[in-house]
């Protein structure tokens, strides 16, 4: 049995340049849903937001990513979590894949906090019995017990967001996708997010972890990718990568 | 050392036609109950008169129904009471209307979370059509008692009325899922949603039976699937007019052909869902 997580191979994602150009027509369209090949438009259409990405991921591993708005670093999370497909190269996951995008996804404002609890887990794909078990601990680690039955459109907005937080922290996938989550809460609860992420990593779990918060990624990463225009510059040591995109900046 | 049980998943571009991953949609099974669960909650929340929603759509269509279609303008009724007549076949189409319409939308109601998470897209179309069936029992109850209460006696072909109704939920998953594709990517569905479907209410023998489409024009008639659930639905309940069997197999032949259709358009188009939606 092979150690490795994550491996991705000559990873690619095209984008076609949208909203300005004219939409697509049916005209056009009909005849590409039900045709087996890809269409391929011209050239000038299309932007790749990602290009050539490969690197592995070991269990056990944390592994920041970091880069400016825009370089592709959310599109390597979708495609890795299933959300988009990719136009070229492949992904290799071995185990189960829990992402977190952005918490609170699939909370409703009308659902009370238990029931959210329940729901925005099943979402991000915990069982019911699993959830049966974590519950108390969730609920622990949001600090909202006073609050469970009261809709959560009636929340404020610290405690909206440690609810959605504690519920995605006690998933229990082998490899962790996480896309600047920890820009949410105090200081203090920021701090026991990234101590709960470090045990996750403890455990022999695999962590790839975007963040614009570089304190962040230091204490919890030891190897950072730095992307930019959608390929890698640099894959090594968290500090080393960090001072690349640093002096790159300036 | 933590051991578990390794699974492994390939992700690349996939270009071939796919169809229904059913091993999947087993492991997500709870999430589709979970979905089906959440939207019945919300829908009746700080909602005064709740779950008699259910029962007022198709009641007071059936009201004005015999009014003015049985009572002014003599639609014949098949010896059946005509409030019966209505109500019987109300009761299947405000389901088939609610869920269809429903689950068009429901791809890009879900727009925020099926660009953060992933799980098979067809569980929103499908838990759309699910829900309703809520609705439809509460409708059903009330069907039962007008039954009893205009004396037309129940016999056992009552049971028959679950194959139909099985039948009018592929019909609604079907049109379900193709709808619910094309839109997100032509909002244009949208727009005719409300219009296909008030369409189909005058296209199926609703407010009138079917008998009165000239013979010759039944098995064209048929290729509406609903003329056969909805006349077989009706028949199986009051026992009175029993469906044209020709129209019956015409319409079962379209309601799998639009199935097929629904769930390879749907499977073929969702990879791209998260980035048009």
């Amino acid at each position: 049995m092979s150690d490795i997580a994550i491996r991705v191979n000559g990873l690619g994602k095209r984008y076609r340049l949208g909203e300005k150009l004219p939409y697509k027509t049916i005209k056009e369209e009909l005849p590409k849903i039900f045709s087996f090949r890809k269409s391929l438009a011209k050239n000038d259409d299309y932007i790749w937001a990602l290009r050539d990405i490969s690197f592995e991921v070991r269990k056990g591993e944390a592994v920041g990513v970091i880069g400016k708005n825009g370089a592709g670093k959310s599109t390597l999370l979708k495609i890795l979590s299933k959300i988009t497909e990719p136009t070229e190269g492949n992904a290799e996951i071995n185990g189960k894949m829990g992402s977190l995008l952005e918490v609170g996804t699939g909370f409703h404002p009308e659902l009370t906090g238990r029931e959210n609890i329940y729901f925005n887990g099943a979402i991000l794909g915990m069982k019911k019995k699993e959830i049966d078990r974590k519950f108390d601990e969730i609920v622990a680690f949001s600090e909202v017990e006073k609050f469970l039955d009261t809709p959560v459109k009636r929340y404020s907005s610290g405690m909206y967001v440690r609810l959605a937080f504690a519920v995605a922290a006690h998933l229990e996938p082998d490899i962790l996708l996480i896309d600047e989550v920890l820009a949410v809460g105090d200081a203090g609860f920021q701090k026991k997010c990234i101590e709960k992420m470090k045990n996750v990593a403890q455990e022999g779990r695999a962590i790839l972890f975007i963040s614009h918060n570089l304190t962040a990624v230091q204490s919890l990463c030891k190897r950072t990718i730095y992307i930019v225009d959608g390929r890698i510059l640099k894959d090594g040591f968290t500090t080393e990568s960090i001072d690349t995109y640093v002096s790159s900046t300036n | 050392m933590v051991f578990f049980k390794m699974s492994k998943t390939v992700i690349k571009s996939r270009h071939n036609w796919k169809s229904i991953n059913l091993k999947e949609l087993w492991e997500y099974r709870e999430l589709l109950l979970f979905l089906v669960w959440k939207d019945i909650r919300i829908r009746y929340k700080q909602s005064l008169l709740g779950a008699a929603w259910a029962v007022i759509q198709p009641f007071s269509m059936m009201v004005i129904f015999s009014v003015f279609f049985g009572r002014f303008m003599k639609v014949p009724s098949e010896g059946i009471p005509y409030p019966v007549f209505a109500y019987c076949a109300l009761v299947p189409w405000t389901y088939f209307s609610n869920s269809l319409t429903k689950a068009t939308s429901s791809v890009i109601d879900y727009q925020g979370i099926i660009t953060k998470v992933y799980f098979p897209r067809i569980l929103l179309p499908l838990s759309a059509v699910l829900q309703n069936l809520f609705d439809f029992l509460i409708a059903f109850v009330l069907l039962i008692i007008m039954i009893l209460f205009f004396n037309i006696g129940i016999t056992p072909k009552i049971f028959l009325s679950f194959m139909f109704l099985m039948l009018m939920i592929l019909t609604a998953a079907g049109a379900g899922f193709l709808l619910s594709a094309i839109n997100v990517e032509y909002r244009d569905v949208r727009h005719a949603i409300t219009f296909i479907v008030q369409l189909w209410l005058f296209a199926t023998p609703i407010a009138y039976p079917a008998s009165i489409v000239p013979e010759r024009w039944r098995t064209l008639y048929g290729l509406n699937p609903l003329v056969g659930i909805i006349e077989g639905f009706r028949w199986s309940l009051t026992g009175k007019s029993p469906p044209d069997i020709k129209m019956l197999s015409v319409s079962f032949l379209t309601i799998m052909i639009l199935l097929l259709l629904g769930i390879f358009c749907f499977r073929n188009m969702e990879k791209t869902f998260a980035d048009v939606v």
